[in-house]
């Protein structure tokens, strides 16, 4: 590979380390063509050709340093604008539009094929809801750890609810809300869309869990928690659906750099 | 400056300094050095799995070619990545401004 010393060792170690990656020999080639660039500049003093090489190979930062970024950065994306992250915008706008007109036709209707279309909209304001959290999180390029958590949360709070049997849909709420608070926060934190509909939309599930936990209260009092007013319950909810939309609405207004008409916009804007 | 300062704004500093012509990542990372009089002090290994990713995301181009022997990639924008490279560009100017409005602003005034 390179000549023999410490980078050979290095790029043997990095090799290793890079080896479940699709790319492991683009990386190390790479790695390669640095260490002998930076070693061919490197100042000649007194010390050893090993000392230097050493020198190099820190400031190029250890194999498994190295290594753990490849693998993370491989999980993320470029957080720019594309056709897709537009198209889940327009699915952020719709679910709360979905979840308002089914629910109210669910509640309306209790029979037959307007029953059943009031349903189906409701059924579909989940995956709507689930690709505008996504097309949020491709926005910001990931959004670490915790958002990607948030994210399985939220897409896996249908099914983990229903093990509450009854209480299923106060465990969906109570999940949904858990998952979108750490979703707002951590997007709160990177500072890439507009603060005022990010706020409303980490002020909605706040409100439900902060309501949860009156409910809860009321009802180990030995009171009756469905007494509290509907306005009251639903308005985090209302919150939680504006943020929302707004949300997605600035994600499909934002021209896609995929996009070849949209991208001049963007340029010339 | 410490890496972690550097998070989400390490693609716009990349596609600013490719903007200006092909270079290979270790051309990169010198010229990132200059521009910040050595400011930013990342582990070099570290620009390489970015510059793949932008790559991934369609922002980036590459190429390899041989150089004293050697292989050597080289990375362009491709017009995604120039739009791209504005796009953040606007969002960096806009993050800094209200950043300014608050750190730079007169104190609350107070009562003597």
């Amino acid at each position: 590979m390179a000549d023999d010393g410490l980078i050979e060792a290095y790029l043997r170690e990095l090799r290793f380390s890079v080896a479940t990656l699709p790319d492991a020999d683009d990386i190390v080639a790479e790695a390669l063509d640095h260490l002998l660039e930076a070693l061919e500049r490197h100042d000649r003093d007194s010390r050893s050709r090993a000392e230097i090489e050493a020198e190099v190979i820190a400031r190029f930062g250890s194999a498994a340093l190295v290594s753990r970024v490849c693998m993370s950065e491989a999980k993320r994306g470029a957080a720019v604008p594309t056709t897709r992250t537009r198209h889940a915008g327009l699915a952020a706008v719709v679910a709360p539009v979905l979840l308002v007109i089914g629910q109210s036709g669910n509640l309306a209707i209790e029979e037959g094929a307007g029953h059943g279309v009031a349903v189906f909209a409701l059924t579909l304001s989940f995956p709507a809801l689930a690709y505008g959290l996504w097309g949020l999180r491709a926005r910001h390029g990931g959004l670490g750890r915790l958002g990607k958590a948030a994210l399985v949360l939220a897409l896996a709070s249908p099914v983990l609810s229903m093990a509450a049997s009854y209480a299923a849909i106060f465990a969906l709420a109570l999940l949904l809300s858990v998952a979108m608070t750490v979703f707002a926060v951590e997007m709160l934190r990177a500072s890439v869309l507009p603060v005022a509909p990010l706020t409303l939309f980490a002020a909605g599930p706040l409100g439900v869990l902060v309501l949860g936990a009156v409910a809860l209260g009321i009802t180990m009092a030995g009171g009756d928690a469905g007494e509290l007013p509907i306005e009251l319950v639903a308005s985090p909810v209302a919150i939680a659906s504006v943020g929302f939309a707004w949300l997605g609405w600035h994600l499909w207004r934002e021209p896609a750099v995929d996009h070849p008409t949209q991208g001049h916009r963007a340029l010339a804007g | 400056m410490r890496a972690d300062m550097l998070k989400g704004h390490l693609d716009l500093l990349l596609l600013a300094i490719i903007e200006d012509g092909p270079s290979h990542g270790y051309a990169v990372i010198e010229e990132l050095r200059r521009r910040t009089d050595g400011a930013l002090d990342l582990p070099e290994g570290t620009i390489y799995p970015a510059l793949h990713r932008l790559e991934r995301a369609g922002l980036l181009v590459s190429g390899w070619t041989e150089v004293n022997g050697r292989r050597r990639r080289s990375y362009s924008l491709t017009p995604s990545g120039k739009t791209a490279s504005k796009v953040k560009r606007r969002e960096w100017t806009a993050f800094a401004l209200t950043v300014q409005r608050v750190v730079g602003a007169p104190p609350w005034p107070t009562m003597a």
